[in-house]
């Protein structure tokens, strides 16, 4: 096996381990969120709030941190939501490490782009104060 | 606009669950605006219903999705819409997420056993992404009977194209100007040893990955069926390979468009966490089952389904 052979298989371990973690971390914390929240509020009834133009109030990483902290079963889940979504950024992110340790100029490029559109969809707020 | 997120009141316990007109009696029942019919008895499930419920529900999903070979997406959006009445914004929510679990899940196995091609998904990446950033921010802005009728048309488009389903493959035997400057080419397991293969025709593969990724964003599919396509038979990669890669690119996709749902406040834990439980366990059966079963017989029985969906979905636009 020669050099090219064996870099493509350390690339696709790595990428494999990373996106395993991933997936357990947040089944982890979806399956936690499920017991805790079924445990607090079962045999509830589904609250019937008919939200108008309202929506989803944990939708920041802070936000959801704040909630976790208070007890709030619905953040564990959001937690493990958010989790889910970084995974796929996280194995982009490494992607760009490991053709930088390639010197792999055309592939960093390549990499670095996938990462931006990712971060901006991250930080963006496609609702431009229509409601 | 009024979006009402896991709200499911039947009309008798027992019997159906409620069409998008009774919540509407419903609001309007609040609201004042028109009175409730008397017969009509609204039953509020408690959450372990719920939770049961739609656990049931997306394990059916994914059994479907995997079995079919269209994932699991294509079916949480109608059964969540037509089904469960569910807002067809948070419903696509869910299914996006889904899709970022199913796709990683199998990835784990697929990227490490070697088939999927990291620098193919990579370049193409940027092109699904780039159609998926677009493909959302216009679908957030589309009324919900526009996204019902083109959410028909693509599954009927699926439906149809999964009858003539034939695995003819060609394979290049020489290198392309392109796909030799980004490194393409590559090798895959078949039967042990490595088998080489090359990619050809890149800019085409590119355009058609710019439409699945919009097309992914506006409805929240993990449009495996385009991408497949664009890699099997325009750049003439290995089936085995295009498949595995468009599923380690489908994650990708479908994280820029959840996050931009994630930001808007589309995203229901509850509503999310027994789905992404149901059709992961649900996909995890059905490929499973796969090879014990009669595949053409089982790809038309449900091509007609879905083409019943499709109708459907269309119908509920109009």
């Amino acid at each position: 096996m020669n050099t090219t052979d064996s870099k493509k298989e350390q690339m696709e371990i790595t990428l494999s381990n990373i996106l395993r973690g991933g997936l357990i971390l947040s089944m982890l914390c979806l399956g936690i969120g499920a017991i805790i929240f079924l445990w607090q509020s079962g045999s509830q009834p589904e609250n019937l709030e008919i939200i108008v133009g309202e929506h989803n109030h944990l939708n920041s990483l802070q936000i959801v941190l704040r909630s976790i902290i208070s007890g709030d079963s619905y953040a564990i889940l959001q937690l493990g939501i958010i989790i889910l979504i970084l995974t796929p950024v996280l194995r982009v992110a490494t992607c760009l490490w490991m053709f930088c340790l390639q010197r792999d100029l055309l592939y960093i490029l390549v990499s670095s782009v996938v990462l931006l559109i990712l971060l901006t969809s991250l930080f963006i707020n496609a609702n431009f104060g229509g409601q | 606009m009024i979006s009402y997120r896991l709200k499911f009141p039947f009309q008798h316990p027992l019997i159906d669950i409620t069409r998008l007109k009774t919540v509407d009696y419903y609001i309007k029942k609040l609201y004042g605006s028109e009175k409730c019919p008397n017969n009509l008895k609204i039953y509020f499930m408690t959450n372990e219903e719920l939770v049961l419920l739609l656990l049931a529900c997306s394990f059916g999903a994914g059994l479907l999705g995997s079995l079919s070979g269209l994932g699991g997406g294509m079916i949480i959006v109608p059964l969540l819409t037509l089904g469960l009445g569910v807002d067809i914004h948070y419903a696509i929510g869910a299914s996006l997420v889904t899709v970022i679990a199913t796709s990683t899940g199998s990835s784990v196995a697929y990227v490490r056993e070697g088939y999927s091609n990291i620098r193919v998904g990579l370049l193409l990446e940027t092109a699904t992404c780039l159609g998926a950033l677009g493909g959302v921010i216009l679908g957030t802005h589309l009324p919900a009977h526009l996204l019902f009728l083109l959410f028909g048309a693509v599954l009927t488009y699926c439906a149809i194209s999964s009858f003539f389903n034939n695995g003819i493959e060609t394979q290049a035997v020489e290198s392309d100007t392109i796909a030799t400057i980004f490194k393409l080419d590559s090798t895959y397991p078949v039967n042990g040893a490595l088998s080489r293969y090359h990619v050809q025709h890149v800019p085409l593969g590119y355009a058609i990955m710019i439409l699945a990724g919009a097309l992914s964003g506006i409805l929240g599919i993990g449009s495996g069926a385009f991408k497949v396509i664009a890699l099997d038979r325009v750049m003439q990669i290995p089936f085995k390979v295009s498949t595995t890669t468009s599923n380690f690119m489908m994650g990708v996709t479908a994280a820029v468009s959840a996050a931009v749902y994630f930001n808007l406040g589309y995203l229901d834990p509850v509503l999310i966490m027994p789905i992404i439980f149901g059709v992961v366990f649900g996909s995890i059966v059905g490929a499973r089952l796969l090879p014990k079963m009669r595949i053409k017989l089982l790809r038309r029985i449900f091509a007609s389904m879905l083409l019943l969906i499709a109708i459907q979905m269309i119908y509920s636009g109009l």
